[in-house]
């Protein structure tokens, strides 16, 4: 039901709004869903209708891989793994 | 590393990773075989519209066993927004007013005409001042510069709600923008539509539900919680990219073989447990929880939002005597022979309506659900859901069978 | 008639497009086309009348409406001669001359016409196609927004491209596509005033006369060249689509060879609009030969189209005619539909 985009901030503006580029090069005025406290210019964010409602982390991509390691264990399969590998040396890049 | 390419290469375009999931999800349904000794036939309920999206768009079911159906809930808030709140609308644009609206609101039908006019599109050809924009920020800063009355149609589920608290309580919006409160609660239809599924089950059962990852990034996971206990059926917190549609779908299964029945979040990057509590608590300054119409569903008890009295000089109800629907005014407002009641509900397909892609199709919609492109009937139409895209591919020798 | 009223959605080019057209126009047209030509009653970018010495006489027409009249990339003067001249070059013509229709609102700027024009005039000159006569006229202010250019372009080819794409034709782009399209929805999402911050962002028009491309190509791989097609108005989908029904056949596209800029997918997705239906006015889609495709790809890189790529084929089915089958990024199928109604940008 809702279209969220992600976006890279590029100035907090005040307690309620910010700057986000959404990779079109116009920084765009938006709403503060979430505490500006909680972002800082570079931070990836989830923008829905002009609001921001989270911010993003990419921790997940290690759940991804945990997920696939055990559906694989119980399929009874052996984990892929060239496709966990590849994910995380993403995973790494990403931390950095 | 920019988020999109994160998103791209992890959640959006791995088809390894989609083909490796389709095999799991194949495994455990044989495993479920094995367990309840008869082969497994479920339905698995995505209740957002996006997530409807996604899986139309990228071809999700043509990707899975037949045994497993996903069925579409009435997560799309432009399909429940009552008729008689579009006419308000359009009444507004044709006296003058500019209304702003949101792309999707845009096009949604009216039961009945307004001085002609059966949408805001048509009031806008008619001579009224409709704006399409993105969000109430857009709205804000056209309002301010032209000076003009106008009104923000505020559609939206939880997710929206936070920016237009914010814009409430920062008094953001200039005297002569009014914020028009359309906003819907989710889980209360959720509710409402298991319990009628739970009524009458449908064959084969609903066995999961995706939940929405968006409202979830404000109300956090918790907010499932119920569901999951009441029905006794796994709920995961799903992203709206592919990959993150088809792990949802595996974790579901997962929980079945397991004896689970919990919620469960995929979409770990986005969404907490707890949700976004100063959200939460900006939303209950700002809105009271009030009973709401849902078109085509019925008057569901505590499932909107009203501004409340202390922020009403932004309230657009108040200042040009939009009344708000009372249960006794309240009818169903989908057109004579439109099954869109139960297609919201998931109890039927588009593919069972006998107007479907006759009378009523994306161009000349008819009912409610062929309106936003979010609607179930739409999305079925535009991507030719029901069978057909699968049938051309293993006609053309492009899709093995059973999509294996 | 259905509609009381036309609608913006009208003029989109997509199947209401086509529906009023057809039914003001095409079906009330009782000659449709000049004995041994190419009429209004088939779905291509101009027509063609037989010159009794094996060569064919191509034109085409167009308006051009954009507001503003100055986008990131060009104007409405590059577009209206671009838009024409291509539209001459898919039909396999090489473009000789060009009529021009100007309707300007009182109170223009002389100074921005003036550009405008130049601008055009200036295409027309550096592909060689001469001027040969036009109109002018002035509207009461308002009665008319800002400026509108209508170019009919006239041209000869011995082999002219009559769009039948063959079962087995594979479908090449000759690079990016959707990038007019972007520039456009960010005009009508208001943001016209500010075309100074346009400028800075990385949404550019892709428009262009496309001379450089087609002329070498029709030269060589007249015969080969089964369709070709610029995707303006509906995007690459409506190319497709057309040409799938057009044929009978079921084009099939593979979504992850479909070249596209970042900033043009980024804006698309922010606004959760299909790049696939964006317009381009710089790029070309072929219908093509197998036999010849790679070769043809090959040729179109060394003629400075260097993200030129396949990215479809067409196939035939006894049972679904007219459809376009996308194959989606992670492997899954979907009908690619006909562009219809207005591009709205959506929250849901
Ligand atoms: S196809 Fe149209 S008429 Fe039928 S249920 Fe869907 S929206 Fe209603």
């Amino acid at each position: 039901m809702c279209w969220g985009v992600p976006a890279i901030v590029t100035k907090v503006i005040n307690e309620i709004t910010a700057e986000v580029d959404f990779g079109d090069g116009m920084p765009k005025r938006v709403v503060l869903g979430i505490s500006a406290a909680d972002i800082e210019p570079g931070a990836a964010v989830l923008v829905h209708a002009g609001v921001i409602v989270s911010r993003l982390s990419y921790e997940q991509i290690e759940d991804v891989i945990r997920y696939i390691e055990e559906l694989a264990a119980i399929a009874g399969e052996a984990p892929p793994e060239d496709l966990i590998r590849r994910l995380r040396s993403l995973f790494q890049e990403v931390k950095r | 590393m920019d988020s999109r390419l994160v998103i791209e290469s992890v959640f959006r375009e791995n088809r390894e990773l989609a083909y490796q999931l389709r095999d799991y999800i194949v495994r455990m349904l044989e495993k479920l075989q094995e367990r309840w000794g008869s082969p497994p036939r479920l339905k698995v309920m995505d209740f957002c519209g996006t997530h409807e999206w996604t899986i139309t768009h990228y071809g999700i079911r043509s990707l899975l066993p037949k045994n497993l159906e996903l069925v579409a809930g009435p997560g799309c808030p432009v399909c429940v927004t009552p008729s008689h709140e579009i006419e308000a609308a359009i009444r507004l644009a044709l006296d003058g007013i500019t209304v702003y609206t949101y792309g999707d609101s845009y096009r949604l039908r009216t039961v009945k005409p307004v001085r002609g006019a059966f949408s805001l599109a048509e009031a806008r050809a008619l001579g009224g001042s409709v704006k399409v924009v993105t969000s109430i920020y857009d709205a804000i800063f056209d309002a301010e510069r032209h000076g003009k009355p106008s009104v923000f149609l505020g559609i939206g589920f939880e997710t929206v709600a936070p920016g237009y608290a914010h814009v409430l309580l920062g008094h953001l919006m200039p005297k002569n923008l009014h914020l028009l409160s359309l906003v819907r609660l989710t889980p209360p239809a959720m509710f409402y539509s298991l319990g009628m599924l739970r009524e009458k089950p449908p064959e084969p059962p609903v066995m999961g539900v995706i939940a929405p990852g968006h409202v979830s990034t404000i109300t956090g996971a918790k907010a499932w919680v119920p569901v999951a206990e009441t029905f006794g059926i796994p709920v995961v917190v799903a992203g709206f990219e592919p990959i993150d549609v088809m792990m949802a779908i595996a974790l579901i299964l997962r929980q079945l073989l397991q004896g689970r029945a919990e919620v469960e979040i995929e979409y770990k990057r986005a969404v907490t447990f707890d949700g976004d509590l100063r959200a939460q608590a900006a939303i209950s300054r700002a809105f009271q929880v009030v009973d709401a119409a849902w078109r085509g569903i019925g008057f569901l008890p505590r499932s909107g939002y009203e501004i409340r009295e202390e922020y009403s000089e932004h309230d657009a109800r108040k200042a040009y005597g939009i009344p708000s629907m009372k249960v006794e005014d309240w009818r169903k407002d989908i057109p004579p022979g439109c099954k869109c009641a139960e297609v919201v509900l998931g109890k039927a397909k588009p593919t069972d309506c006998p107007l479907f892609l006759k009378r009523c199709s994306p161009s000349t919609p008819y009912g409610p659900c062929m309106v936003s492109i979010e609607g179930t009937c739409a999305i079925w139409a535009r991507f030719g859901e029901g069978g057909l895209t699968e049938e051309m591919a293993k006609e053309l020798g492009l899709l093995r069978p059973e999509g294996r | 008639m259905k509609e009381k009223f036309v609608k913006l959605a009208h003029g989109s080019g997509g199947v209401e497009m086509h529906e009023l057209v057809e039914k003001l126009i095409i079906s009330r047209v009782e000659k449709k086309r000049v004995e041994g030509g190419l009429g209004i009653d088939f779905p291509d970018d101009g027509a063609l009348i037989p010159m009794g010495d094996g060569r064919y006489l191509v034109i085409s027409t167009d308006s051009y409406t954009v507001n503003p009249p100055f986008f990131p990339g060009g104007n409405i003067g590059t577009l209206a001669a671009a838009g024409s001249i291509n539209d001459v070059l898919m039909m396999g013509g090489t473009p000789l001359a060009a009529l021009d229709a100007v309707v300007v609102e009182e109170g223009f700027p002389v100074e921005d016409l003036s550009t405008l024009l130049g601008s055009m005039i200036e295409v027309f000159r550096s592909e060689n196609v001469a001027v040969i006569g036009g109109d002018f006229k002035v509207m009461p202010k308002g009665a008319v927004d800002k400026v509108i250019i209508n170019t009919t372009v006239l041209g000869v080819t011995r082999t002219p491209i009559i769009d039948v794409p063959k079962e087995g034709d594979k479908i090449i782009v000759s690079g990016h596509v959707g990038d007019h399209g972007a520039v456009i929805l960010l005009l009508q999402m208001g943001l016209g005033e500010r075309v100074e911050e346009l400028e800075k962002g990385y949404l550019k028009s892709d428009v262009r006369p496309l001379t450089k491309l087609m002329l070498p190509l029709v030269d060589k791989y007249a015969g080969h060249i089964r369709a070709a097609r610029d995707p303006t108005r509906g995007g690459l989908a409506g190319v497709l689509n057309e040409w799938a029904r057009a044929a009978g056949k079921v084009v099939v596209l593979d979504e992850a060879r479909v070249p596209m800029r970042r900033p043009v997918k980024d804006y698309a997705e922010m606004l959760g609009v299909d790049p696939l239906y964006l317009a381009s006015e710089g790029a070309a889609v072929l219908s093509v030969d197998p036999s010849v495709a790679e070769e043809v790809v090959d040729y179109m890189k060394s003629l400075g189209f260097g993200d030129a790529s396949i990215v479809g084929e067409v196939r035939s089915s006894e049972k679904y005619k007219g459809y376009v089958l996308l194959r989606s990024t992670i492997g899954g199928y979907r009908i690619l539909e006909p562009p219809s109604g207005d591009l709205v940008p959506r929250i849901c």
